[in-house]
């Protein structure tokens, strides 16, 4: 058996080899089973690659830069910063928004299970466009998180009957999120809803024809998420949280970015 | 396993040249989805993937031009795998061509008689392969085989000698191969 041909065989696989090398490679390969094996391999991993799919960007993002033109390196660097302290006291309030804080509403909230779900469709073909200059402003005035749990953006929000809507997505999933004053009025849960458990809190989640609805009772308020497999997405966001909870100072800031989301909320007396 | 099996031929993506000189707006309409997959697959994440979208439309905006209508695809992968190495080099501040010293010999492609390889791999872990090799490898077997240059054309977007090409891209796989087997 002649010299292996070891590092031409990759060049050898793409057809990049001169017409005279690529025949003596082939004249190995015939007699050489270790060769061909190694050809064998390097075109599955040529092909496990080339099968990678194409992928899309976030939503809105090349509408932004369509609209603002794409940022010089320092700005982005910048931007980084700021997303790197906001998802710190983000993803901590969250904790505390979906693990209680008590406050003093008694009013019912009926699961009006349609109407969120409804609310949530509605919202998703706005999301093509991405979040708006004028959108963002609404939502900076109330408060509400450009990113939750690191990886999902604010992709669009809205009030709708004095009710704050925000939706973000990750790219692959949408979910909505309202908070509604009050407590959840369980009797008029469906017969369909499931009850859980989310961050110790109880919940019940009601499957509908394409999304969850899923209502969190906390004292004084109820939390409504509503999005296709909305439990990965409550497991995205908790899997995100759960190592730092047993931190107190950690704990003290996370009241205060709780408190700040509440009160953008309008859930505080 | 006859020998002409390994041949693998595949149908090519790239769309046939432009005869006019885009917009850089236009480019970012027309070729987000190719930027950022570029992109994605260089950096691995989507934060990173973004900044380098935007880095590469800048410098498409600068570049335009001096673009002469050819293959825009060629074209924005060159800019895009040097404003990605740019980066790497500026972040680490240390010469990237260290791993051509190995001997061909450390990274060999060993035999394997089950051929098991890559037959059902996830995107997600042959992304992840990616990632685990070397900065400049990972340019050249994306530049081959998620944009589908040919040697001479990889060459040249990265200026290197198509020697070296030839190496790179052969120990980047057999890198691969270890990560995913």
């Amino acid at each position: 058996v002649s010299e292996h041909p070891s590092d031409r065989l990759s060049a050898y696989v793409d057809g990049a080899l001169p017409l005279d090398e690529a025949a003596e490679v082939a004249e190995h390969l015939e007699r050489c089973p270790d060769c061909r094996g190694d050809a064998t391999t390097i075109a599955e991993l040529r092909s496990a690659v080339r099968g990678l799919p194409l992928l899309d960007p976030p939503l809105g993002f090349l509408d932004a830069v369509l609209t603002a033109g794409p940022l010089p390196h320092a700005a982005r660097l910048r931007r980084q910063r700021v997303t790197a302290a906001a998802l710190a006291a983000v993803a901590v309030g969250w904790v505390l928004v979906l693990g209680g804080v008590r406050l003093d509403r008694v009013s019912l909230v009926r699961p009006t299970i349609g109407d969120f779900a409804s609310a949530h469709a509605a919202a998703i073909p706005t999301l093509v466009s991405g979040v708006g200059p004028a959108d963002e402003q609404r939502a900076r005035g109330y408060g509400v998180p450009t990113e939750l749990a690191g990886t999902y953006r604010l992709a669009g929000f809205r009030v709708v009957d004095g009710r704050p809507q925000a939706v973000y997505t990750n790219g692959d999933r949408a979910v909505s999120v309202f908070s509604v004053p009050g407590r959840l009025d369980t009797g008029a849960m469906p017969d369909t809803a499931r009850q859980v458990r989310v961050n110790g809190q109880p919940a019940w989640q009601v499957p509908t024809g394409d999304a969850d609805v899923v209502f969190v009772q906390q004292p004084g308020a109820v939390v409504v998420l509503v999005g296709a497999a909305t439990s990965e997405v409550l497991g995205d966001v908790a899997a995100e949280l759960r190592p730092e909870v047993g931190d107190p100072s950690l704990l003290d800031r996370l009241d205060d970015a709780a408190r700040g989301l509440l009160d953008a909320f309008a859930l505080r007396g | 396993v006859a020998a002409s099996d390994v041949l693998v031929t595949e149908p090519s993506n790239r769309p046939a040249p432009e005869q006019r000189v885009p917009t850089w707006e236009e480019v970012a309409r027309d070729y987000g989805r190719f930027l950022y997959t570029v992109a994605y697959r260089l950096t691995g994440n989507r934060d990173d993937a973004q900044d380098l979208v935007q880095e590469v439309l800048l410098r498409v905006r600068r570049g335009l031009a001096r673009y002469e209508p050819g293959s825009m695809e060629g074209w924005l992968s060159r800019i895009t795998t040097n404003a990605f190495l740019d980066d790497v080099r500026r972040r680490n501040r240390r010469p990237l061509d260290v791993m051509d010293e190995l001997p061909a010999s450390a990274v060999a492609v060993a035999a394997d008689p089950d051929h098991e390889l890559a037959k059902a791999k996830l995107p997600d872990d042959v992304q992840a392969a990616l990632l685990a090799l070397p900065d400049d490898y990972r340019a050249a077997v994306v530049l081959c085989d998620v944009v589908g240059l040919d040697y001479a054309e990889i060459a040249e977007a990265l200026d290197i000698p198509p020697g070296t090409v030839r190496s790179r891209i052969h120990r980047g796989r057999a890198r691969l191969r270890e990560a995913l087997s």
